[in-house]
C-alpha cells in the first residue's frame, strides 16, 4: 500500500487517463476558434457545467483532507467539509447573473465593462496568476503524495505525470476536453463516495447512531469527536476563516471562467444551483465516511500503526475503501482520487493561458493579437505554466498542502473578489480605486501570511507569530474595500465617467 | 426605465439571499469559537449525535434548499420577462404592418 504497486489502482487509473485522451482528440478538432478554447463556444448545458463546476471544486483536499481530519478530530472535520459548500451561495446570488451578462472569455472581460481596459488587466491578469500558481502548486504537491503512496513512483516523475497529461487536455483540448474530463471525474467521485458511504453505513445495520457509538467507544478522545476540537481557537480566526471560505471561491479565476461556458443566464444559474447540491450531498457523504473510518480503522493494525494511520492521516478514506471493499474498491477509490487532481490542475491550466493569452499579452503589448496568434499564445502558455508547475511542485515538495491551497483562497477573496463585487455593484467605482482595493489586498495578504503563524512560526522557526491568525482575510479583505472606498470616493466626477 | 427598475430589483433580491446564507454560516463558525459546550451537548436525551453535528448537516442542508429555491424563481422570472418581450415585440411587429397597409 505504502510505496508497493497497486495493480488495481494502476489499471483503472490508465483506464481513466485514456478515456480522457480519446475525449481530448475528439475535443481537438473542435477547439479550433478562440471562443471554442477558452468557453466550450458557450454550449455547455447547465446540467452538465454544474458537474464540472463541482469537479473544479472538489480537489482532492476536500475528499482526502476532510476524511483525514474527522479521522484525527472528529466534528472539525465537518467545518471544513462545509468550507467547500459555503461559498456557492455568494457566487450563485451575487455573482453567476451578472458574470454571464458581461463576460465573455475571463473575469477581466467584467471588469474592464466599467474600468479602463490595459491597467486593469495588467492588474487582474497578475493577480489572477498568483492566486492559480498557489492552488496549483497544492494540488501538484498533493498529487506527487498520492502517486508515490499509491504505486511507488518517485515524486519528480509522478509530478510530470501529472503536469505532463494536464497540459496535453489543455494544449490540445482547451476547454471541451477540460469540461468533459471535470465532468467524468465529478461522476466518479460521487459514485464512488456513495458507494464507500452505503458500505459503511451498511456495516452498521445503515443505523447512523450505531456507527457514532463505534466511533466513539473506537477513538482514544471518545466523546470529545462529536464536540469542536480547538480548530478555531478565538472569534478573530473564525471571522477570518469564515470570511475566506465564504468570499474566497467567488475571486477564483478557474471557477468564475466557467460561468461563460454556458449559453444564457438561466443556465447560468443552474450550473451553480446543480453544484451546490452536489457539494452539499458530498458533505453528508462525508460525514459516513469520516466517522466510519474512526469506527472501522481504528485498532485494526492492517491501517492503524498505533501512532496514526499508515501513510498519514490523508489516507483515512482510501484505507476505509480498502476495509470494506478489498483491494479492487481499494483501486478504484485510488483512481479517482487521482483523477480528481488531474481534473484541477487541468481547469487551472486553462484558466493560466487564459489570463496570458487574453489579457495579459494584448495589455502588455498594446495590441489585440488575432485569433490565430491568441491561440498559439495560450497553447505555449499552457505549456509553461505546465512546465512551471512541475518545477515549483518539486521544489515545493515538503511544504504544507493546506497553506498552498489557504494562499490561494485568501488571496482570492482579498485582491480579486472586492474589486469584483464593487465593479458589479458600485457605479463610483474608478480605475484607481480598482487598482488601489486590489493592490492592498493583494499586499496586505502576502505580508500577513509570512507574518502569521504557518510561515513566520512554522517555516521560519520564531516563536510567536506577529499576525496572530492563520488567514489573514479578516485584515485584508477591509483593508481592500476600504481602500477602494476612499481612492474612488476621492475621485474628480469627470474621472468616473466611462 | 423599465430595466433600471428590474436591475435594482435583481440586485435587492442578490443581497438578502446572500445575506440569508453568509449569516447562519458566520453565527455556526462563530459558535464553535465562543460556545464549544453548547456545540458539544447531545441532540436529545440519550442519542450520541451533538448539537454540533446536527447544526452543521442543517446549515449545508438549508443553502442548499436556499439555492434551488432562488434558481427556481430567478430562471421562473426571467423566464416570464423573455414572453413578455417576446409578446410586446410581437404587437409591435402588428402594429407597424397594419401602418404600412
Amino acid at each position: 500500500m505504502t510505496g508497493g504497486v497497486n495493480l488495481p489502482a494502476l489499471a483503472i487509473f490508465l483506464l481513466f487517463v485514456a478515456l480522457t485522451l480519446v475525449i481530448t482528440g475528439w475535443a481537438a478538432k473542435r477547439s479550433s476558434t478562440r471562443e471554442q478554447f477558452y468557453t466550450a463556444g458557450g454550449t455547455v448545458g447547465g446540467f452538465q457545467n454544474g458537474f464540472a463546476f463541482a469537479g473544479d471544486f472538489l480537489s482532492a483536499a476536500a475528499f482526502l483532507g476532510v476524511a483525514g481530519l474527522y479521522y484525527a478530530a472528529g466534528l472539525d472535520g465537518l467545518v471544513y467539509g462545509l468550507g467547500a459548500l459555503i461559498g456557492w451561495p455568494a457566487l450563485l446570488f451575487l455573482l453567476a447573473d451578472r458574470l454571464r451578462r458581461l463576460g465573455k472569455y475571463t473575469l477581466t472581460d467584467v471588469l474592464q465593462q466599467r474600468l479602463e481596459p490595459r491597467p486593469i488587466r495588467i492588474f487582474a491578469g497578475c493577480a489572477n496568476l498568483v492566486v492559480l500558481v498557489f492552488y496549483m502548486l497544492s494540488q501538484m504537491v498533493g498529487a506527487g503524495l498520492l502517486v508515490n503512496l499509491l504505486i511507488g513512483v518517485d515524486f519528480v516523475w509522478s509530478a510530470l505525470l501529472v503536469g505532463g497529461l494536464m497540459t496535453v487536455y489543455v494544449v490540445f483540448g482547451g476547454m471541451v476536453a477540460t469540461t468533459w474530463v471535470q465532468i467524468i471525474k465529478a461522476a466518479l467521485l460521487f459514485g464512488a463516495t456513495l458507494v464507500l458511504a452505503l458500505l459503511t453505513l451498511s456495516h452498521f445495520g445503515f443505523d447512523f447512531e450505531a456507527l457514532l457509538a463505534a466511533a466513539v467507544d473506537k477513538h482514544p478522545r471518545g466523546e470529545a469527536i462529536l464536540a469542536p476540537g480547538g480548530l478555531i481557537t478565538s472569534p478573530g480566526a473564525a471571522i477570518s476563516l469564515a470570511l475566506t471560505l465564504v468570499f474566497g471561491p467567488a475571486g477564483l479565476p478557474h471557477v468564475l471562467m466557467r460561468f461563460f461556458t454556458v449559453p444564457n443566464v438561466r443556465e447560468a444559474r443552474r450550473s451553480a444551483c446543480v453544484a451546490t447540491v452536489l457539494i452539499g450531498l458530498f458533505c453528508f457523504l462525508m460525514v459516513v465516511i469520516g466517522y466510519g473510518s474512526i469506527a472501522l480503522l481504528t485498532g485494526d493494525p492492517r491501517f492503524d500503526a498505533g501512532n496514526g494511520l499508515h501513510g498519514g492521516g490523508n489516507m483515512a478514506a482510501l484505507h476505509l475503501a480498502h476495509a470494506l471493499g478489498g483491494s479492487l474498491f481499494l483501486g478504484l477509490v485510488a483512481a479517482v482520487a487521482f483523477a480528481t487532481i488531474l481534473a484541477v490542475v487541468a481547469g487551472l491550466t486553462l484558466a493560466a493561458a487564459a489570463t496570458v493569452s487574453h489579457d495579459l499579452y494584448s495589455a502588455l503589448r498594446g495590441r489585440t493579437p488575432s485569433e490565430r496568434e491568441e491561440l498559439a499564445i495560450s497553447r505555449a502558455a499552457a505549456l509553461c505554466f505546465g512546465a512551471l508547475g512541475i518545477a515549483l511542485s518539486v521544489a515545493f515538495q515538503h511544504e504544507n498542502i493546506t497553506f498552498l491551497s489557504a494562499t490561494a483562497m485568501s488571496i482570492a477573496a482579498s485582491a480579486t473578489f472586492p474589486v469584483l463585487v464593487l465593479a458589479l455593484f458600485w457605479k463610483r467605482l474608478t480605475t484607481a480605486g480598482a487598482l488601489a482595493g486590489g493592490g492592498v489586498g493583494l499586499a496586505s495578504a502576502v505580508v500577513a501570511l509570512v507574518l502569521g503563524p504557518s510561515i513566520w512560526v512554522a517555516v521560519l522557526g520564531n516563536a510567536e507569530p506577529i499576525f496572530p491568525y492563520q488567514y489573514p482575510t479578516i485584515l485584508s479583505m477591509p483593508l481592500a474595500f476600504a481602500a477602494a472606498f476612499v481612492v474612488s470616493g476621492s475621485a474628480t466626477p469627470a474621472s468616473r465617467v466611462r | 426605465m423599465h430595466t433600471d427598475r428590474h436591475d435594482r430589483g435583481d440586485a435587492a433580491i442578490s443581497w438578502a439571499c446572500t445575506l440569508l446564507a453568509v449569516v447562519p454560516c458566520f453565527a455556526y463558525i462563530l459558535a464553535l469559537s465562543l460556545v464549544p459546550d453548547a456545540l458539544a451537548a447531545q441532540w436529545s436525551a440519550g442519542s450520541r449525535v451533538s448539537v454540533g453535528l446536527v447544526l452543521g448537516l442543517a446549515l449545508a442542508a438549508f443553502l442548499v434548499v436556499l439555492s434551488m429555491i432562488y434558481t427556481y424563481a430567478a430562471n421562473r422570472r426571467d423566464a416570464g420577462r423573455e414572453a413578455a418581450r417576446q409578446a410586446s415585440h410581437g404587437r409591435d411587429r402588428e402594429a407597424d404592418r397594419g401602418t404600412q397597409r
